[in-house]
């Protein structure tokens, strides 16, 4: 997959963020990583719902 | 301060179903709160931060929202426990799934870490509605989503939960 960084690599990261010692550039690659995955999931909910919506009616 | 009127004479430090469910859900509105104070600090504005680490936690806050607005529709749905979803519901839930599977436990194991058992305490309080899907969604797609979903959901469910067993108003609905 494009960039996509390892589960240690995210423990690693997580692990920083969670203790306040992770840099400005670390951050910067957890959050890129979440940001598309966000993206994609919230595209994808939004087709959920809509589909929900009509299946309530 | 009222007993169960079939309190066990024995002395007993056991504790009755009642009281280990409740504090069950204490506990576990006890990690989504400290999930939330994780998930804050790891997107906290700070000294030394960069252009490009702003743009991507503006990118986060904004997702987070639209995250928060999605869950809020679903929430207001008044979804029934034994709700029998259309196939086209079924195919869109399959498809989150999907992209979650594809992505893996990292982003599970990202969004756990940031929000402590958030993601297990919705998953709980879900059984056969798509929260299933949700909390896997939340629970892997972003820090921020999962300061929302804590506030949202798991405390939401905890102070449900207290109110439930102990039939009085919790006093966290006040916070």
């Amino acid at each position: 997959m494009d960039n996509q960084i390892t589960k240690d690599q995210a423990l690693s990261l997580l692990k920083k963020i969670g203790s306040g010692t992770a840099t400005p550039e670390e951050k910067v690659k957890i959050l890129k990583e979440l940001n598309l995955s966000m993206e994609e999931v919230n595209r994808l909910l939004e087709d959920l719902i809509v589909e929900m919506k009509k299946d309530q009616k | 301060m009222a007993k169960s009127p079939e309190t066990n004479s024995e002395e007993s430090e056991q504790e009755t179903p009642d009281q280990a469910a409740m504090s069950d859900a204490l506990q576990k509105m006890a990690a989504g709160l400290e999930g939330d104070k994780v998930g804050q600090e790891a997107v906290a504005p700070e000294k030394g931060t960069t252009p490009e680490l702003q743009v991507e936690q503006d990118r986060l806050a904004e997702g987070a929202k639209k995250l928060s607005e999605n869950l809020d529709q679903i929430e207001a749905m008044d979804i029934k426990e034994d709700q029998d979803w259309s196939p086209a519901v079924k195919r869109k839930i399959e498809a989150v799934k999907d992209f979650l599977a594809a992505k893996g436990n990292i982003l599970l194991l990202a969004g756990g870490y940031a929000g402590g058992t958030i993601a297990s305490v919705v998953f709980e309080h879900s059984a056969g509605r798509p929260y299933e899907v949700l909390a896997g969604a939340a629970g892997g797609v972003a820090i921020g989503a999962l300061i929302k979903l804590g506030s949202y959901l798991a405390r939401k469910k905890g102070i449900e939960e207290y109110e439930r067993i102990t039939g009085e108003k919790s006093k966290l609905r006040d916070l």
